[in-house]
């Protein structure tokens, strides 16, 4: 039998009223939710852990803002959200992917991405997943953030409103500008191995 | 369109990966986010600070201003002496004595 839910309202009213096991409860119950924004938003050279707090410690001093008007799960995942493209924002971007960055296995994979002659083996799924980061890399945190949840996340342009509070022709032009920058890059990775 | 495809394959394979794995919160994680949570609390400037600060500012510069305004009007403030008012008003002279 699994532990009882979170009562979150009663939870919340804990905390704004300085209780510190309810605080701790708030985070237990929360760091799912936080650490999945936080591992698919991470920017390089920055632990999870160390982000995953940043977001708590500002869902805390932010406490007060919080009206109600949405789930407090929602409004939790904004905090993340905003957290994380604010650190990406910081982070300089990668000036330009290059074959000979590429593992041998990540150069494999691209080439049978590109060549289109033979299927990729799904055991190749993680160094395609490194490979889609570095390219992501290259991307502003608001285009990446929206690519990440809708392709490789495969969440719905409602559920990325949801979780950012953009709106949804904003999420569509983001995706569309995303995917184009990522073709343009495969593109280019292609005519530099070619070269 | 080959290359149109390929993101949408890369991006394919990239979702098989494996998610990780759904480990718990780390040892500690949670005490030590509500201890910093508490210490940000003590330590932050309230909002009203910098408004504090000027109004206790604006406080002493007033009673400077008034302090300074009365020493100028000194002389205007204080009662004078009775012959002070026919020298000051020659005109409360000629109705005085007509």
């Amino acid at each position: 039998m699994g532990e009882p839910a979170l009562d979150v309202p009663a939870c919340l009213d804990r905390v704004r009223r300085g209780d510190d096991d309810a605080a701790r409860d708030l985070v237990v119950h929360l760091y799912p939710l936080v650490i999945k924004i936080v591992r698919a938003h991470l920017p390089r050279r920055l632990a999870e852990e160390d982000l995953a707090q940043d977001v708590f410690l500002k869902v805390f001093a932010r406490l007060e803002q919080y009206r109600g008007v949405v789930p407090f799960e929602h409004w939790v995942s904004r905090v993340a959200v905003t957290t994380c493209i604010n650190q990406l924002r910081a982070q300089r971007r990668r000036p330009e992917l290059r074959w000979a960055d590429l593992s041998e296995t990540e150069a494999e994979v691209l080439d049978a991405v590109l060549t289109g002659q033979i299927e990729p083996h799904p055991g190749e799924a993680m160094a395609a997943r490194e490979l889609v980061g570095m390219l992501m890399e290259q991307l502003s945190p608001e285009d990446r953030l929206v690519i990440t949840l809708l392709d490789l996340q495969d969440k719905s342009v409602a559920e990325i409103q949801r979780i950012t509070g953009w709106n949804a022709t904003l999420i569509k032009v983001r995706a569309f500008r995303a995917r184009r920058k990522m073709r343009r890059g495969l593109a280019e990775l292609e005519k530099k191995k070619k070269t | 369109m080959m290359k149109n495809d390929a993101w949408n394959k890369l991006a394919a394979l990239a979702r098989k990966a494996p998610a990780p794995a759904e480990d718990g919160v780390p040892f500690g994680f949670a005490a030590r986010v509500v201890a910093l949570s508490k210490t940000h609390r003590e330590t932050e400037p309230s909002p009203l600070a910098a408004w504090e600060w000027l109004s206790f500012r604006s406080l002493a510069l007033a009673g400077v201003l008034a302090l300074a305004s009365l020493a100028i009007n000194y002389d205007l403030l204080t009662p004078g002496q009775p012959g002070d008012l026919a020298m000051a008003d020659p005109g409360v002279d000629t109705l005085a004595e007509p």
